[in-house]
């Protein structure tokens, strides 16, 4: 049967194997990018978050689980269309993540600032910067995790 | 099948720390080498990423998941208006160890033969 053949039946034949494995690591890694408009659907939710400043406190208590629900079914999505939950994705992607959700905060307390000493309309400008990191960010985690996947870690 | 019991270091499958009959097969292994790199996979997306048939690749993953190497799991299809569900394919913490152990023993091996047989002979 010649898919129970032995992959390590020679010494040479471990480096094929090895090889091949490989090959299938580069094969998949190809097959966790997203599609684009995903990246711009987060970017969109991110932005939206740092106009929260913009609205009275009931309606940004009524937004904000709405934003969350957003954030989690584009997550649910990515992952049904694309068939791939990845599981590590190494220690760069988190960085990008962590530094990501760092720079949204601050963007978010430039919005109130912003908000609050000048007008709601000044909301805008973090809101558009907010949306240029987080498309960028996305799109780098995915590069990086894929980029893990590749290496085999 | 699996496990015909020689092994590339010349020797039993089972004398050869490391080495897996149930993962020795090379669909197998390349299964369990994808599933080494993700949570959970879909199994039309494991079936073409590795470019094998769908019978092929089930025969193989009811092995690895008699085993205990790999389970799967039922849920909806974001994309199917039918009712249609998705498989999800994930491995084991035994899978993994397996796998693992199975690749080490490969690159031990490879390793050996850049070496040559006279290194090998003397360890």
């Amino acid at each position: 049967m010649e898919n129970d053949a032995s992959p390590g039946s020679r010494d040479g034949s471990a480096e094929e194997v090895l090889r091949g494995l490989e090959a299938d690591r580069t094969a998949l890694a190809g097959r966790m990018a997203a599609p684009g408009w995903i990246h711009v659907a987060f970017a969109l939710v991110a932005a939206g978050y740092v106009l929260l400043p913009v609205f009275d406190d009931g309606v940004r208590d009524g937004l904000l689980p709405f934003l969350l629900v957003a954030v989690l079914a584009l997550l649910w999505y990515q992952r049904s269309v694309t068939g791939i939950r990845a599981g590590a994705v190494g220690a760069a992607a988190w960085g990008v993540f962590l530094v990501t959700v760092v720079a949204i905060l601050a963007l978010v307390s430039v919005s109130f600032a912003l908000v609050a000493s000048l007008s709601p309309w000044w909301a805008a400008v973090p809101a558009v910067v907010c949306f240029v990191v987080a498309l960028s960010a996305n799109r780098w985690f995915e590069r990086l995790s894929r980029e893990h996947v590749r290496r085999g870690r | 099948m699996a496990g015909d019991g020689t092994s590339g270091a010349g020797g039993p499958v089972g004398a050869v720390s490391g080495f897996d009959d149930t993962i020795h097969a090379p669909v197998r292994l390349r299964i369990s080498g994808i599933l080494r790199h993700v949570e959970q996979i879909d199994f039309a997306v494991l079936r073409d990423t590795l470019g094998v048939a769908d019978a092929t690749l089930s025969k193989h993953l009811k092995v690895l998941v008699d085993a205990g190497y790999a389970t799967t799991a039922k849920s909806r299809s974001a994309t199917r208006a039918d009712a249609r569900r998705l498989t999800w394919i994930s491995q084991t913490p035994a899978g993994r160890d397996a796998f693992d152990a199975h690749v080490e023993e490969l690159r031990r091996i490879a390793v050996g033969a850049e070496a040559g047989p006279t290194a090998r002979d003397e360890a």
